[in-house]
């Protein structure tokens, strides 16, 4: 049993790191903390509170996976390779959750020196251990994760009853489960632990970027999981069971029949989690308890430009220092980038379903037409994430001789050079390969430039006229407070941006039924994406404005 | 008129007054140290002097210019460098600066730039990210971007604070150098040899108000001759009964 100074430092440690990482450091987007509603307030914890809202999304999201199993006949598939495919989906789930929930709050722990300050009290290492999974587990939604498999197996449990699926099945799945959460676990305490490296090195930086891309990915793979599960079960010929045995954790149950083949693939989980194990074993001794104060702080590496005298200062204008100061904030936050990079990739994977097959060729110019309003507008919507890479800094732009207006314009700037060069290069690939069309190629790239321009000025005028009132720092916290205090201009936000951007969208769904001709769509639909473009361009010269900040 | 001027200036919090009827004016060439205990409302006279706080009733200007009404102008004018470092964790030493004065569009020449980063003892920091310095070396960063700037109103809140030897001294020289030229400088520190050593005039801020204000030597004949650190002691509330409860912890 944990004693109570255990969970006492573990509530506070955790409170210090929702704290620390509300911020504008290493918020989890999907931390279950209660955050405080405003900055007077503290920030309240409590394992119910950090539990019971995801325990419920997960047990959903489980329930819904497990339903394929129930309607087994109608599925025509068998019921053990429903289960596995169903499976193999909650552990891809399990492991990206656990992962964006291990990571954020290790790096916070480490980097603000938390590790360091609870070594200063009279605690050994045992406790600071004990301390730090109590609260990952308690009181930072670990204990949460258990229920994406819990009804899960529990429908199965019923399942197997019945006859329908083999026991063997239960068994391996629940070795699935145990070893995708100790992996991930593992491996979120060793990358978190890597915090201020990751920020320093460019290629870990791509690398992290990359992890959190396909971890944003994975989640949203459930947007079509149901259709996946079934689909896949149904196909699941011989040689792609082979393959299915090489997948880590989930292997074992795809070579169920073949006793060697599912050795081997018990062996590939073991030796991954060992391997994952050993690994965050040494960081741990290393960061957190080898009395190494500020560990990768003390490895930072020379300067590039030691020779100051030499290289002297490289001073621009100020839109341009602020572009590349934002620049160098969110390549230095993968998770941020990696976010602002998702809804680029988002508009592409939930156009997918809408256009696939030969509904795509037949309606190819509404197709290009969609994707581009679509990918437009919403990566414009991107620039939030732009505000939110100041963090505590912002404060300093507070005390800097700069208008609102040129804020608001760099912000849109950075998002836009950050999320219109792909969106172009989609599009333009999407209509080259559907119509080889130039004329309807080079509208769709102007459209979707139009109102990734528009939309990300827009959405900046919107964001700067809801700053927090005072000096404060930017982040989702703070901008969530201060929506919380200007409801009205929150509303007025969702709804410009909301109706804003599905106008165009509704508009090239409904032409064809509408009788409206594809050169009479894109005419409008050019029309207005200028349209958008020049109300952001209003948006900030008027509603924004020259006051100082 | 050139130089810092606070005019019965007033402000509350919560209802409450933390600057009460404030006139403090510094002239051009002038270095005025401001002494008060923590909470006596400094930082917050500071921070007016750039337009962050507005005062409630009264007036700030720098240079002639009222610092609530136009605080872009006023931002150009001061460099102010504020009690708790504001940086940009995650930029480099050289990137923060550049990003500073871009802002304020100043282009120092590299031999300037190698000055005032050798004076201030940060050449094995300028490629590491600012997060990675301790207290001392950001509020370093700070007033290096000022010292790259060089304006002619200086307004610097705890500017020793965390400083090493070297580094204070290298300050306390330059903000001698910068009255010689014309500059109006007003200085707060806890760090009474230091306020006596740079001072041309003291004032002490108690409880919001200006208790008093003058040379050194006025403040010390103020109580008879004695050290400036018994006179401020007497001026802010620390009587004898606090001494003695602090002597009794020991027991």
């Amino acid at each position: 049993m944990l004693d109570s100074l255990i969970l006492r430092v573990a509530k506070n440690l955790t409170k210090e790191v929702t704290y620390r990482g509300f911020k504008g450091v290493a918020a989890s987007a999907f931390t279950p903390v209660a955050k405080p509603s405003s900055g007077k307030e503290r920030v309240r914890v409590s394992i119910a509170k950090s539990n019971v809202l995801g325990a419920i999304f997960y047990s959903i999201v489980s329930f819904s996976a497990s339903l394929p199993l129930l309607a087994i006949g109608e599925v025509k598939a068998p019921a053990a390779d429903v289960f596995s495919v169903s499976l193999t989906v909650l552990v891809g789930f399990a492991f990206a959750l656990s992962l964006m929930q291990v990571t954020p709050f290790t790096s916070t722990f480490i980097r603000e020196g938390l590790v360091n300050l609870l070594r200063l009290l009279p605690l050994t290492d045992s406790q600071i251990l004990k301390a730090y999974f109590t609260a990952l587990i308690l009181y930072w939604g670990g204990l949460s994760l258990a229920f994406i498999f819990i009804p899960f197996f529990a429908v199965s449990t019923y399942v197997a009853v019945k006859g329908t699926l083999p026991g063997t099945y239960l068994l391996l799945g629940l070795f699935a489960a145990v070893t995708t959460l100790t992996f991930s676990y593992s491996l979120g305490m060793a990358l978190g632990s890597y915090s201020y490296a990751v920020r320093r090195r460019a290629s870990l930086r791509m690398m992290s970027t990359l992890a959190w891309l396909l971890s944003f990915m994975m989640m949203f793979l459930l947007y079509r999981a149901s259709s996946i599960m079934i689909e896949a079960a149904k196909t699941l010929e011989p040689a792609l069971r082979a393959w299915g045995a090489l997948i880590p954790f989930v292997g074992p149950l795809f070579s169920a029949a073949n006793p060697v083949l599912m050795l081997g693939s018990v062996g590939e989980s073991a030796l991954l989690v060992t391997v994952a194990y050993v690994l965050a074993r040494r960081r741990v001794s290393k960061v957190f308890l080898g009395g190494v104060e500020y560990v990768v702080a003390a490895k930072a590496q020379p300067s590039r430009r030691v020779g100051v005298g030499e290289a002297g200062l490289r001073v621009g204008g100020l839109i341009g220092a602020m572009i590349r100061k934002d620049f160098k904030l969110l390549s230095r936050e993968p998770r941020r980038l990696a976010s602002m990079l998702f809804l680029v990739l988002l508009p592409v994977i939930m156009s997918l379903p809408v256009g696939s097959g030969s509904f795509m060729m037949r309606y190819s110019t509404y197709m290009v037409l969609f994707v581009s309003s679509f990918l437009g507008a919403f990566s414009g919507l991107a620039s939030d994430h732009v505000f939110y890479a100041e963090g505590a800094g912002a404060l300093l732009l507070y005390h800097l001789p700069i208008r609102r207006y040129d804020v608001a314009l760099a912000k849109a700037l950075t998002c836009s050079l950050i999320t219109l060069p792909i969106s172009v290069a989609v599009v333009g690939g999407l209509a080259a390969y559907l119509t080889g069309d130039a004329l309807l190629t080079a509208c769709g790239v102007a459209i979707a430039a139009m109102l990734n321009l528009g939309f990300s000025l827009i959405n900046s005028a919107l964001t700067m006229s809801m700053l927090p009132s005072t000096p404060s720092e930017w982040s989702e916290y703070s901008f969530r407070a201060s929506m919380g205090a200007r409801f009205a201009r929150g509303a007025v936000k969702l709804v410009v941006i909301g109706v804003g951007a599905g106008v165009p969208l509704v508009t090239v769904l409904l032409a064809p039924f509408m009788g409206a001709s594809p050169t009479m769509t894109e005419l409008l639909t050019l029309t207005y994406a200028a349209a958008s473009l020049a109300t952001g361009l209003t948006l900030l010269r008027i509603a924004v404005g020259l006051k100082p900040l | 008129m050139p130089g810092v001027e606070y005019v019965n200036v007033w402000k509350y919090y919560g209802g409450k007054p933390v600057v009460k009827g404030v006139n403090l004016r510094v002239k051009e060439g002038e270095i005025r140290v401001l002494l008060g205990p923590n909470g006596s409302g400094k930082s917050t006279l500071f921070k007016m002097s750039v337009g962050v706080v507005r005062p409630e009733q009264g007036e700030v200007r720098v240079d002639g210019v009222n610092a609530a009404e136009d605080p872009i102008t006023a931002r150009r004018i001061v460099g102010y460098v504020p009690e708790d470092p504001l940086v940009y964790e995650s930029l480099e030493v050289t990137e923060y600066l550049e990003f500073i004065l871009s802002v304020y569009g100043v282009r120092p020449g590299r031999e300037r730039f190698a000055a005032v980063i050798k004076a201030l003892g940060l050449e094995e920091h300028v490629g590491k990210l600012v997060g990675e310095l301790s207290h001392g070396n950001r509020r370093k960063v700070m007033l290096a971007a000022i010292m790259l700037r060089d304006p002619q109103v200086l307004v610097l809140d705890e500017a020793f604070s965390g400083l090493d030897v070297g580094s204070a001294r290298a300050v306390k020289t330059w903000l001698r150098s910068k009255a010689g030229s014309g500059a109006a400088v007003l200085v707060s520190t806890h760090i009474l040899p230091i306020a006596e050593a740079i001072a041309d005039k003291v004032t002490i801020i108690y409880e919001g108000r200006v208790v008093a204000e003058g040379t050194p030597e006025e403040l010390r004949s103020l109580e008879g001759g004695e050290e400036l650190e018994d006179v401020y002691l007497k001026l802010t509330g620390y009587s004898s009964e606090v001494e003695e409860l602090v002597k009794a912890l020991t027991t």
